[in-house]
This record gives structure tokens, C-alpha cells and sequence, in this order.
């Protein structure tokens, strides 16, 4: 080997042990996110959050189904993921007591999960995303328009005074006393069985797009809050003030230890999930579910768009 | 008289393609990735369908001919029935899409169909010709103009090239990891296999108990698996910290790796024990009254008779595992699973082909690579 | 010389050999017969301890056969077995090199011995050496497990039953070819069948064992002449006259001949049978019969010359001839049997 090369060899092992000293004076964090699409769009956003802020990242984007993902981060195998409000307090605590309606509240729930999961498992919710990804009626916008309905109290008294509705759905979605029932029961109204169409296993794009071009008549659908599709097919969300649904809001889940180290990842995410209103959640699901983007792309286009990327 | 009683595999494929073509969907158009689509028969798609029909019917009457001139003309117009298909769907799919970015084309029943019937086309074109090397071209011609066209971009308007073109940076990726899991784990299924299969075949009652426990392991279902995985690989972690610098952690390879490895080990031993079972005992007296010393006997006599065997039970679990590294998408540890199960998650069908398929064709390729193995090592004076 | 000194072997409450004293003579053929179960096969397998004794002592050309690592006995010792053994992966050259290879011998060494063997056995060796056992014929296999017994040049071969999966025919073939390689080589030989008339014929003394008891251990002639117990006499059989005929080779009691050539016009008095230029047998002439000559294959009509009286007698009943020509291996005729003879014939052996 020749004098040259080994200087520059040399200079390349400096170079690897600076970055490397640099990278490991900010650590290393490991972040996980489910397998849906939306979970792995905000896993992305908070990997590239943090790698631009200095961190290391290393990325298990997905990890695995909800299981998994809360299993690893427990285990410490990863630090943070993207987790649902309604999501934990359906599957995370199960022994604990939940005031009744408390699920449906999107303050109050978000209370429960932070102070329970920060006592018993020392992990902290980082701020959610005012958006809520759940079960929801969608409908074409026209038809909100025209008959001034904006949530389902409005849309409960239109068909209790004989407004013409159609509405698609898995069924699933019609037979869960948790889904479409507890809409009827809470807002006082009752579809007859000529008013559903039911697509058995349907996903909510298929029923969206049925709503959306008035198939077998149909003008409403099974959603989900922050699907991608609804704004581009023209439709609008129901809005659900009685909350008959448990309220789905995601926001960061992070070890306790980790924050602690490095407390100043709160200040990182929390504005960026401050501006995950629902038209946002919705737009980037689209570019994602219906453009077919790949999740980091659009993860980084959004943030960049804002000023959170230079 | 150059007519004969007809080739039957070239008349069932050259019926299955016809009435696929009339009375089937040739591509699906879809307004976006997620909804379901309206199909499009072939003979809508303007004049071009009408001439793969007349190839078709230019296929039957030629199956009568006399196996002599036959195989030729039925290799010839196989392989151009599949070239036609495959540019037919490439150029209908872009002239289907015209400007849209959110439409997508994707490939309906009648062009699979007509895909698989040119191929029993072929099939029933080698099962007549005689010389090797035609064979080989019959075979090859297609497959190679299939790749260019694939790789000059003319089948890039399909849904499924589109998710490949938007994943371009993590696909080849995961293709990789797909591999390595696969790989990995046949490694360490083989290693623990193998030896397991050879006690199994040395002693009766260890036998029930090798089968019995590689068989309940296999019934795990895969996901409970994975998920019971997570406390020991992490536990064993935070008490040996170094075993992170391996890239063992709690998630990821090292679970997925032993989880994949669990069920590839039954195929295995099975294959070491079934080969090592059918060494005839004629030949081991022999040996033994000859003077062969146990490990003579075992590398001279039961390891060349029981090799046909061992490979193929090694052949099984690399294609099983091949398979099941999907799994390991759902640990963390990546794979194609990733699109297939992230495509499942948000019903985007096409997606989960870009998963579904490389791992169709890594399987197959997996098999054929086994299998040549297994006809080489097969002794000569067995075959 | 082998010798069996008090010799059991037990397997639990079970005797399978029973205090077992006998002596094989060097160069003789020793047959062990009896009904199965009887413990010949054990017998023979405890020789190359392929099972070991429980007691008593196995001696070898003088030294006990239990000082010797196990795999060293056997490799000095031929060993052949009923359904051959071959191995199916190595060709027949190399079935038959097993043991010089296994004794370390130099590969030109092997292979001329090789060669030697395959001459032996009567497969030509340039056509046989590098084909695969699965493409021989049943006879075929059986003459290479005995070449393959007889590879190293051991003083001592074991055969269990090695002629036992072939047909009557061939088997009868096989016998006599082994006689006259054995005449040849002088063997140390045990054998085992549970066919009395093989018993008869190729052996120079028969060990009769029943229940792990060795009952009477004789040559033929004083078995057949003079069984030992009323067990021997039935196991024998009733037609132990006829039974003495298959120690008797044609070969000792034909009268020479070389019959007539076919361009050989000449009347003739008494039928005579008919050569080739070459001395293979053609057929016959008969005066009775206008002097016409019959055609025939050599194969159909004659008998061979190391066969048994008693085969040639079963075989002039069959064709119904008086007298019966003797040719050998290629057909050349070299004398005739007449039933006379046939029926008077001793034995010298």
C-alpha cells in the first residue's frame, strides 16, 4: 500500500469517527409505526424531524401490527411510534377503570391515555393531532350544501323528516353495536334496511366511491375521519358532537426514559402534530393511498412545505 | 395427409384463451389505486384484438398437424401469442390511462388467462419437439422479450410498475432483505435440520419426538409467534448489551430469523430422515460385513444413497421459507412483506402485487435452482 | 480353519445358538442348513462379528477372532449375501474395489485386480467395469457380490444364502461355476441356505442345526448314507439316492465324443450327433429316420459338462432323450450321457 492512499484512508477514518462523534453527541433514538399507511407517514415525518435535528435515527418503519409495535416499545426496542387515543384505551388498559362517555371526548380521552400510560408504563404522549380517524358518514358535498348539514344531528333530523338517504357500508360497520348503531341510537334516527346497502368486507374507498358516484343510489358512506379519498371524491365528514364514536386522535408515544434524555423531542414533534388538522391528515392520506406515494416522500414534501425541513 | 389426431394441451389452451378473450375483461381501469374498476374486454380495445384472435384460431387449426411440423409452428405461434399479449397489454394500458396521474390499469382475468394459456401453448410444443437446443430457444424466447419489454419501460402505464416506479428506492431494498431472511434462515433451519433429522433416523424413539415437536412448532400460528418473541430477544439483549452491535435486538432479523427458522426445521429433518430411512439394508450389511467403519459407512454409503432426499426436504423449506419471510415485515424486519401487508392494510391491491409477485417468482426460481441440484447430486447409477 | 468352541449366543430368555462346537476345515466348503430359526444365520454373522457371541470362543486360522478391532476382522474376510447388496451408487468396478480400497491398496494395484475378478466371474471386463448395478441381470449381480467377496483375496468367505434370489435355472449355473472356482482357489468357505439339494451338492461337509443345536455335522455321503437322527433323515428327504447324483459332475462318468462334421455325408449306423466346423453342436442324425439331420440350438438339447448327474438326468426325463449330449460353455461338444450311465454313476468325490 502506498503512502497516498494510506493518508487518505486515514482522513477517511477521521472523517467516520467525526460524524460519527457528532452523531452519537445528539444519540440515537429508534423509531417504530404500525403497518397502515397513515402510521408509517407519521412515522416518517418523525424520523426525518429528528434526523434533521441531529439525531440518529434508526428507522423500523413499520414495525408491526399494533401488538408488535406497543410490545417493542415497552421492550425498549424502540423508543417512539405513533399510537391512537382510542386505539390504547381499547387495547392498552384493560384493567383500568374508564369513565363512562370519556372515550367519545377527544380532551378527556387524551387525558386518560397520557396519565395512565405515564404511571403505569412510564411512556409519555407527546401533543396529538387535532384529527380524528374514526368510523364516520360521509357525504357528497352538494348534498351537505344543499341541506345545510354539517354534523349528525342535522343529518339524523333530515331523514327523521323523510330526507331521501342511501348509505354504503361493510357488514361490519352496520352490525358493530359500536359502529353504525350507536350513531343511530345516540342521534335518534333509524334507517330501514332498504336505506343500506351492504358490501360485504367492503374497505371505506370502495363505499366512498360508491357514495361518491350515487351507485344503486347510494349517497352516504362508511368513513374513516381522516381517509384520503373523502375530499377527492367530493364528499364531506359528518361531524359527530355527541361523540358515539371513541375518538381515534394519533400523537407520538415516547419512553419515558428517552424524553428524559432528550427532553427536547416534545419541542420537535409537538408543533408538527399541532398542524395535523383533519383536511391535512386527509390530503397527505390521499397523495399516499390514492396517488400512490410513497409514505417518506410525502412525509417529507409536507414538512419541508413548512418550514420544519431547510 | 399431414393431419393427426390433435395436440390436446395446444386445443385446451388455444379454447381457454379464445372464449377468455371474448367473454372476459382484458385490463381494468380504475379512476384511482383504491376503488374497483371497470373492465375492458380485448375486442374493445380497437383492432388489435381482433388479430390476437385470429393468431388464436391460426393455433388450433394447427394443432392438428402431424407432430413433425407441429411442434415447430406451435412453438412459433406460442411464443408470438405471448409477445402479442404482453406488448397488447402494455400499449392498451398506456392508451387506456391517456394523461390521468391518478387512474390506474391493471391486468384483468382474460390477459392472465391468455398468459397462461400461451404458455400451455409452449408446454404442449416442447412435449413434441426432439432436440434440446430448440427446446432451450422455445423456452427462452419468450421469457427474454417478456424482460425487454419490461425493462424498456413498455409495460410501465400497468398499476403494478407504477407502485414499482414510486417504491423505486426502498424495492430492490427489500428484495434483498427478502433474501437475506430467506437465506439466513436456511442457513440456521439446515444447522439445527439436519443434525436433528440424523439423530431422528439413528434412534426410533427420538424419531416420534423430532417429528412430534418440529410438527407442533410448525402450528404456531406465525404471528403469535413473532409477537412472543419480543420479550426473550429483548430481555436477552438488556442482559448482554454487546449482542446489539450483531444486530440482534428485540424486533427485527433476529426474531424474524428465528421464527422463520422454527418452520423450516420439520421439512428438513423430515428429508434427512426419510433419506437416511431409505438407504436399503442390503447395502448397509454389506458395508458393515465389509469392514466399513460407521463413519465409512455413513459418508460412503447412507450419505450418497440419502442425498436425492436431504436436498429435496432443503428444497421445501427454501421455498416455504421464501414465503413466509412476508412474515417478517410484521417483527420489523422488512421484507416484501412490507408492501404486501401494507397494501392489504389500505386495500390497494396493487401494492400488494408488488409484493406478491417478486415473491412468486423468488419462489420459483428457488425451487428450479433446488431442483437442479437435486438431479446432480443424485447418483448416477440411481437416476 | 475356523473353529467354534462352546459357542451361544442369547438374546434374553431366548437361546439362538446353543453351545455350538465345530471345526471348518481350511479349503473346505462348509454348508449350514437347518429350518429357519435354527441359528445358521447367526452362526455365520458371528464369524465376522456381525454378531457378537454371548460365550465361548472363535477361532480363525488359530487366533481368537474377538482380538481384532471388529471392521479389521471383516476386511479380511469375503462376505456375500442373499439379495447381493451392491451399492447402487458405485459402478460395478468400484462395488468390487470396495475392500482393496478399504485396505489402502494403490490404485493400480486395484484395478488390475479389478479386471482379474471380472475375467473371473465371466463379465468382460472393458463392457462391465463402469456400468451400474441396476443394469445387470439378477445372475449378473450375484457373480460381482461374489467377485466383490473375493476382492482383497481373503482366505476365509462368508456367503448367506447368495444364490437364494435368483431363478432355478440360473442358480444351478451359478452353483457349478462357484464349484469350479472354488476347485481353483481353495477357500475356507460357510455357507448358508435352507436348500438341501444346494447343500448336497456344493458342499464338503454340512453342519445341520436345529433350535440353535448342531444336529449332525457330516460330509453328504455319510449324511445321506447315514443320518444321525430321525430330525436329519426328514430333513433330508426320502429320495437321498437321487440326492447323491448332484455330487457327480457329468463331466466324470460321459463318454467322450466329438460327433460328426456336417459336411460329413458318411451313412452312419446309430444316431450321432452333429458339429460345426467350430466342434458347437448342431443337431443330430438318425438312420431310422432316413439318415435326416435334425437341427437344433446346442441350447435346447445338450447339458452342460461341470452340471450334475442328477441335473442331467432331470433334464434327459424332460426332453425325453436315452442319451443326451455334453458341451461346455460356448456349445462345443465334448461327449454324451446315456441313462445307463447316468443311473451307475458313483461319485468320486
Amino acid at each position: 500500500m502506498n503512502r497516498k492512499r494510506l493518508q487518505s484512508l486515514g482522513l477517511l477514518l477521521a472523517v467516520t469517527l467525526t460524524s460519527l462523534a457528532l452523531a452519537q453527541q445528539k444519540g440515537t433514538v429508534a423509531i417504530g409505526s404500525k403497518l397502515d399507511s397513515e402510521g408509517q407517514l407519521l412515522g416518517q415525518m418523525m424520523r426525518l424531524t429528528l434526523e434533521h435535528a441531529g439525531f440518529t435515527v434508526k428507522a423500523q418503519i413499520p414495525t408491526g401490527n399494533t401488538f408488535v409495535t406497543r410490545k417493542a416499545l415497552i421492550e425498549g426496542q424502540i423508543d417512539i411510534y405513533p399510537e391512537y387515543t382510542g386505539s390504547a384505551i381499547n387495547n392498552f388498559f384493560k384493567g383500568q377503570k374508564i369513565p363512562d362517555g370519556a372515550p367519545s371526548r377527544a380532551a378527556q380521552s387524551f387525558a386518560i391515555v397520557k396519565t395512565l400510560d405515564l404511571k403505569l408504563n412510564n411512556i409519555s404522549w407527546l401533543e396529538r393531532a387535532p384529527a380524528n380517524n374514526t368510523f364516520a358518514v360521509a357525504i357528497p358535498k352538494t348534498l351537505a350544501v344543499r341541506e345545510g348539514l354539517k354534523s349528525l344531528v342535522n343529518l339524523a333530523a333530515y331523514v327523521n323528516k323523510g330526507g331521501v338517504l342511501k348509505i354504503v357500508g361493510s357488514q361490519e360497520f352496520f352490525e358493530r353495536s359500536d359502529a353504525f348503531p350507536s350513531f343511530e341510537k345516540a342521534y335518534g334516527f333509524k334507517l330501514k334496511a332498504d336505506q343500506k346497502v351492504v358490501i360485504a368486507g367492503a374497505t371505506t374507498s370502495q363505499t366512498e366511491q360508491a357514495a361518491a358516484s350515487n351507485t344503486d343510489g347510494a349517497n352516504a358512506a362508511m368513513a374513516y375521519g381522516t381517509d384520503g379519498a373523502i375530499a377527492a371524491l367530493g364528499l364531506v365528514v359528518m361531524t359527530d358532537p355527541k361523540g358515539a364514536q371513541p375518538v381515534y386522535q394519533p400523537a407520538p408515544t415516547v419512553r419515558g426514559e428517552v424524553l428524559k434524555k432528550y427532553p427536547e423531542i416534545a419541542g420537535l414533534l409537538n408543533p408538527i402534530f399541532k398542524g395535523l388538522t383533519l383536511p391535512v391528515l386527509q390530503n397527505l392520506n390521499r397523495q399516499i393511498d390514492l396517488e400512490g406515494k410513497a409514505p417518506q416522500e410525502v412525509a417529507r414534501t409536507y414538512l419541508a412545505s413548512k418550514g420544519f425541513l431547510k | 395427409m399431414i393431419l393427426t389426431n390433435p395436440n390436446r394441451i395446444a386445443i385446451l389452451g388455444c379454447l381457454l384463451a379464445i372464449s377468455s378473450l371474448v367473454l372476459l375483461p382484458f385490463l381494468e381501469l380504475k379512476a384511482n389505486r383504491l376503488v374497483a374498476g371497470t373492465g375492458k374486454g380485448l375486442l374493445e380495445l380497437g383492432a388489435a384484438g381482433w388479430w390476437l384472435l385470429g393468431l388464436l384460431v391460426l393455433v388450433g387449426l394447427s394443432a392438428f398437424l402431424k407432430p413433425r411440423f407441429r411442434a415447430p409452428v406451435l412453438a412459433i405461434l406460442g411464443n408470438l401469442v405471448f409477445i402479442a399479449s404482453v406488448i397488447l397489454i402494455g400499449a392498451a394500458a398506456s392508451s387506456l390511462l391517456g394523461s390521468s396521474t391518478l387512474a390506474r390499469v391493471s391486468i384483468a382475468p382474460a390477459a392472465w388467462l391468455i398468459l397462461v394459456s400461451s404458455s400451455f401453448l409452449i408446454f404442449a410444443a416442447l412435449n413434441d419437439l426432439e432436440n434440446i437446443w430448440l427446446k432451450r430457444l422455445t423456452l427462452s424466447v419468450g421469457i427474454l422479450v417478456f424482460l425487454a419489454i419490461l425493462l424498456t419501460g413498455g409495460l410501465s402505464s400497468l398499476s403494478v410498475i407504477r407502485e414499482y416506479q414510486t417504491r423505486l428506492d426502498t424495492f430492490w431494498l427489500e428484495v434483498g432483505r427478502h433474501l437475506g431472511l430467506a437465506f439466513l434462515a436456511l442457513l440456521t433451519s439446515s444447522l439445527f435440520g439436519l443434525p436433528l433429522g440424523f439423530w431422528a433416523a439413528r434412534s426410533k424413539g427420538f424419531e416420534g419426538l423430532i417429528l412430534g415437536f418440529s410438527s407442533l412448532l410448525q402450528t404456531i400460528p406465525s404471528l403469535a409467534l413473532l409477537a412472543l418473541l419480543i420479550t426473550p430477544f429483548s430481555a436477552l439483549v438488556r442482559a448482554f448489551p454487546v449482542l446489539e452491535s450483531f444486530g440482534i435486538r428485540g424486533i427485527g432479523f433476529a426474531p424474524a430469523i428465528t421464527a422463520l427458522t422454527v418452520y423450516g426445521l420439520l421439512p428438513i429433518a423430515r428429508g434427512v430422515l426419510n433419506g437416511l430411512k431409505a438407504v436399503p439394508e442390503t447395502a448397509l450389511e454389506a458395508g458393515r460385513g465389509m469392514g466399513m467403519t460407521p463413519n465409512q459407512l455413513f459418508s460412503g454409503v447412507e450419505l450418497p444413497l440419502a442425498l436425492g432426499l436431504i436436498l429435496n426436504g432443503i428444497r421445501t423449506s427454501a421455498v416455504q421459507l421464501v414465503g413466509l419471510s412476508t412474515l417478517s415485515s410484521l417483527i420489523g424486519a422488512g421484507g416484501l412483506g412490507v408492501f404486501i401487508f401494507g397494501g392489504l392494510g389500505s386495500a390497494a391491491n396493487d401494492l400488494v402485487l408488488l409484493g406478491a409477485i417478486p415473491v412468486l417468482v423468488l419462489a420459483v426460481l428457488t425451487d428450479a435452482g433446488f431442483r437442479t441440484l437435486e438431479q446432480a447430486s443424485i447418483p448416477k447409477g440411481c437416476r | 480353519m475356523i473353529d467354534f468352541q462352546n459357542v451361544f449366543k442369547k438374546y434374553g430368555a431366548t437361546t439362538a445358538v446353543n453351545n455350538l462346537s465345530l471345526e471348518v476345515k481350511t479349503g473346505e466348503i462348509c454348508v449350514l442348513i437347518g429350518p429357519s430359526g435354527c441359528g445358521k444365520t447367526t452362526t455365520l454373522k458371528m464369524i465376522n462379528r456381525l454378531i457378537e457371541p454371548s460365550s465361548g470362543q472363535i477361532l480363525i486360522d488359530g487366533r481368537d477372532s474377538s482380538s481384532l478391532k471388529a471392521f479389521e476382522l471383516r476386511r479380511g474376510i469375503g462376505y456375500a449375501i442373499q439379495s447381493v447388496g451392491l451399492f447402487p451408487h458405485l459402478t460395478v468396478a468400484e462395488n468390487i474395489a470396495v475392500v482393496p480400497k478399504l485396505l489402502g491398496w494403490q490404485k493400480p494395484k486395484i484395478e488390475a485386480r479389478v479386471m482379474e475378478l471380472l475375467e473371473l466371474i465371466g463379465l468382460e471386463p472393458n463392457r462391465y467395469a463402469s456400468t451400474y448395478p441396476k443394469s445387470l441381470s439378477g445372475g449378473q449381480a450375484q457373480r460381482v457380490g461374489v467377485a466383490r467377496a473375493l476382492a482383497a483375496d481373503p482366505t476365509v468367505l462368508l456367503f448367506d444364502e447368495p444364490f437364494g434370489a435368483v431363478d432355478p435355472l440360473t442358480r444351478e449355473r451359478l452353483q457349478n461355476e462357484f464349484l469350479e472356482l472354488q476347485k481353483r482357489l481353495k477357500k475356507t468357505v460357510v455357507f448358508v441356505t435352507h436348500d438341501i439339494d444346494e447343500a448336497i451338492k456344493l458342499s464338503d461337509r454340512i453342519a445341520i442345526m436345529k433350535d440353535g443345536k448342531l444336529e449332525q455335522y457330516a460330509t453328504p455321503e455319510q449324511m445321506l448314507e447315514q443320518p444321525a437322527n430321525a430330525f436329519v433323515r426328514d430333513f433330508i428327504g426320502a429320495d437321498r439316492g437321487l440326492k447323491r447324483l448332484a455330487r457327480v459332475s457329468v463331466r466324470e462318468v460321459m463318454l467322450p465324443s466329438t460327433g460328426v462334421k456336417l459336411e460329413d455325408q458318411q451313412f452312419q449306423t446309430a444316431s450321432v450327433f452333429v458339429v460345426d466346423s467350430g466342434g458347437v453342436l448342431r443337431g443330430w442324425r438318425d438312420p431310422k429316420f432316413q439318415d435326416a439331420f435334425s437341427a437344433h440350438n446346442w441350447q435346447d438339447i445338450s447339458v452342460l459338462e461341470n452340471a450334475s448327474v442328477r441335473e442331467a438326468l432331470s433334464r434327459m426325463i424332460s426332453l425325453g432323450f436315452q442319451v443326451i449330449p455334453v458341451v461346455g460353455e460356448s456349445g462345443v461338444l465334448k461327449g454324451e450321457l446315456t441313462l445307463e450311465q447316468a443311473m451307475n454313476a458313483k461319485g468320486t468325490l
